[in-house]
């Protein structure tokens, strides 16, 4: 036969184990906004029964349970959902970088306004066309000159300005560095954490949320692969790389590298090409090294290509003042390219081809018509069409980014949605669970109270018949 | 699928932010009227657009330069004009010096008459278009005839000849030859002069056949001056044709329909507040523990 005693204590027991999934409970509602939270559960589960002893047990009675116990703190997760939403969201962090990066180049030249280079052409073409029909006018000239200085001005200023956003880029880039190393050197230090928790037997429930959180971090930054192994560390790696393994971390290192205009460089500590196939730092990477590099070398060609059609042609003219020989433009490239000094001298401008011919505007007129001429792509285009044809690359690369990234993001909001439907939380949810630990307790309650009826009796009503 | 409270939070934040740009986008494209305002909102229509403009400059500098041309020629047309005219005009005096009963002291007024038209010649030979002799070839500085004495008038000009460039590839001969026009004019009018002042009627009447005969000749050169004033006029009907109709292209690619990105406005802007009304009552959305207790 039982011991009433005994039956308070596992009145209590059980008491207890409510009061602790009134806890989780609560515990879920306060995170139920916060990032990265996985939701938690009590799980309750029956106190250890035991056999009661008796002297001789004539008959069997079997094993007498001791109420529930919480037998650990369950965390809802879905491990291979995290796999595919971090795929998702390295891709869409990754055209979303480049969208915002190419869509401030495209701001910065704003070739679809009237101040497009291509207008800027027209207008100096234009100059020497009037120049042509007038040669010997010194203010026609005077307006050619003002016109080709604008010109060099344009071609400057975009060099100049897209060198800046490379540096821009090239700074973000050496940012995430620092931020992937960081992020290394968190998620190591959490493995040894969670690998003690492990090892004691316990659930390192909100450890495992907040390396969770990290990773997906990571993966937004260089689209980092993890892979958790048996003892709750987690394996990193980058492109092929580890960047943690349990408690060591591969760090990596930024460098200036001269053969590209000694912008940042990156390798890991021992020496190996870092190779990011998606995330932001791709992203930058694509751009600066890419798109930025490829509207600076059209610029260039733009700019060496007017300056050498203009110069040789010039060359071979004679001033108003038979000067002969001279160059228009100083420069190699874009950021060089200006009206060369001689020209502020106007006399000194050939518009013809012969000497002593004030009245022949040949030169100029042949000036005019380098607009036309299929210079640019080996002979295939004019060098305005060279230059358009440029602008819509990077249109269109503006357009692909922003539509993957639109796409990719859909994706992974689909995935994110996903992964909450299970591992979120319900608000409905929790308070009927409350509802429900709050009655059970109420009832334990009233059976303690029973109980202690039952020892009220024993104690003090027993023995004493007839008082 | 289990349905979160975060996750309705989420989605709400995502369709009005949606909602939102599309809006952003719409209000831009109607308050001025362009289809796109980066060349990544329309690749293709924004490039063509850029070259159509390019294509409008080219087209209207090719224009300016042919209504300059045509300044220039017609100034010229006017000079070749005037020489016809002193030329009828000293035929006519040849005509008069001809008859064998005219005296001597008449045939020597008509003689003054006649070296008063080579000063007109010299005067229409050095016609200035906006401070250029257009007779001199490219020497346009230089007075293109100079009347050394009475006997000699000497052409200081050039062979050059001046072009322009009209359009694209198409060039036209904008002046005339001073001296191959001038100089059989004024040695014919020297002759009229000294076969009046010699009183020799037969003289008279040689110089009479010279004078027709350049006047021929001038008539000849403006005849074909005349045929390239008149290929400028269609090179100019034509470029400004062409530029009327790239100014249309430019218009279709560039200018939004107003009627269609007003009603596309209102539209999104109906399905903006929607959003924010179905936001509103989530937000307003109770759960359980509003019931409980």
């Amino acid at each position: 036969m039982g011991n009433l005693l005994s039956g308070i204590h596992t009145a209590l027991r059980s008491m207890i184990a409510q009061q602790q999934a009134m806890q989780v409970t609560e515990h879920n509602v306060a995170n139920a906004a916060t990032e990265g939270y996985h939701r938690q559960e009590a799980v309750l589960t029956p106190g250890a029964p035991y056999a009661p002893p008796s002297l001789n047990r004539p008959y069997y009675q079997g094993q007498i349970g001791t109420g529930a116990v919480v037998d650990r703190i369950r965390r809802y997760s879905m491990d291979f959902l995290d796999t595919r939403y971090r795929a998702e969201i390295a891709e869409s962090s990754r055209w979303s970088t480049k969208q915002e990066v190419l869509a401030q180049v495209e701001a910065t030249l704003g070739e679809i306004g009237s101040d497009g280079l291509v207008g800027r052409l027209d207008a100096f073409w234009d100059g020497w066309q009037a120049l042509s029909v007038d040669p010997a006018n010194l203010a026609v000239r005077a307006d050619l000159v003002e016109r080709a200085d604008e010109l060099g001005r344009a071609l400057n200023w975009r060099a100049v300005q897209l060198r800046t956003l490379r540096k821009d880029q090239d700074l973000a880039i050496q940012d995430r560095v620092g931020e992937i190393n960081d992020l290394a050197t968190q998620i190591s230090r959490l493995n040894v954490e969670i690998a003690s928790v492990y090892s004691v037997g316990d659930q390192p429930n909100d450890l495992l949320d907040r390396r969770a959180l990290l990773l997906d971090r990571l993966s937004e930054v260089t689209g980092a692969v993890s892979y958790i192994q048996d003892d709750g560390e987690v394996l990193v790696s980058i492109g092929g790389h580890a960047l943690v393994v349990g408690t060591e971390t591969f760090q990596l290192e930024v460098s200036p590298d001269p053969a590209n205009d000694n912008l940042a460089a990156i390798a890991w500590e021992d020496g190996q090409a870092f190779e990011p196939g998606s995330g932001e730092i791709a992203g930058l990477l694509e751009a600066r090294d890419e798109d930025i590099a490829e509207q600076l070398a059209a610029l260039d060609d733009v700019a060496s290509e007017v300056i050498s059609s203009t110069n040789s042609l010039h060359n071979t003219g004679y001033g108003l003042n038979n000067a002969h020989g001279l160059d228009f433009f100083s420069g190699t490239d874009a950021l060089s390219i200006s009206v060369d000094p001689l020209m502020n001298a106007l006399e000194n401008i050939a518009a013809a081809s012969l000497a002593d011919a004030p009245g022949d505007g040949s030169i100029a007129m042949q000036l005019a018509s380098e607009r036309d001429r299929l210079i640019m792509a080996s002979g295939t285009a004019t060098i305005g069409a060279y230059y358009t044809q440029k602008t819509a690359s990077l249109g269109l690369a503006v357009q692909t980014a922003s539509t993957r990234a639109a796409d990719r993001e859909l994706v992974a909001n689909a995935l994110y949605d996903q992964r909450e439907s299970v591992v979120g939380v319900s608000l409905d949810e929790e308070a009927t669970k409350l509802v429900e630990s709050q009655r059970i307790y109420e009832a334990l309650a009233r059976m303690m109270t029973t109980l202690d009826d039952m020892l009220d009796r024993v104690i003090n009503g027993m023995g004493r018949v007839g008082l | 699928m289990r349905v979160t409270n975060h996750m309705i939070m989420q989605q709400a934040v995502r369709n009005m932010r949606g909602s939102l740009e599309a809006l952003a986008e719409m209000q831009a494209r109607v308050s001025d009227g362009k289809q796109f305002h980066r060349v990544s909102e329309d690749p293709a229509n924004a490039t063509a657009a850029i070259s159509l403009r390019s294509s409008l400059q080219t087209a209207e500098s090719y224009l300016e330069t042919a209504y300059t041309t045509q300044d220039w020629m017609d100034a010229t047309e006017f000079s070749l004009g005037q020489t016809t005219d002193v030329l009828t005009e000293a035929i006519l005096l040849a005509e008069e010096g001809i008859p064998d009963t005219l005296s001597a002291p008449e045939r020597a007024s008509l003689a003054i008459e006649a070296d008063a038209l080579i000063d007109s010649v010299l005067d229409i030979a050095n016609s200035k278009h906006n401070g250029s002799y257009i007779f001199s070839g490219y020497s346009v500085h230089t007075p293109s005839f100079v009347k050394v004495d009475p006997n000699t008038v000497t052409y200081q000009g050039d062979a050059g000849v001046i072009e322009h460039a009209i359009a694209e590839g198409q060039r036209v001969v904008v002046n005339a030859d001073g001296d191959s026009v001038f100089s059989p004019v004024f040695s014919a009018l020297m002759g009229l002069r000294d076969a009046l002042n010699a009183n020799d009627s037969s003289l008279v009447q040689a110089s009479l056949g010279t004078l027709q005969s350049v006047l021929d000749d001038v008539t000849d050169v403006r005849t074909a001056h005349g045929g390239r004033q008149r290929q400028m006029d269609n090179a100019i009907n034509r470029s400004e044709n062409a530029r009327d109709a790239i100014l249309e292209l430019l218009s279709a690619k560039e200018n939004a329909d107003m009627a269609e990105a007003i009603a596309a406005l209102a539209e999104q802007e109906t399905v903006y507040q929607s959003v924010l009304q179905a936001g509103t009552r989530i937000f307003d959305t109770p759960n359980l523990f509003n019931f409980l207790g």
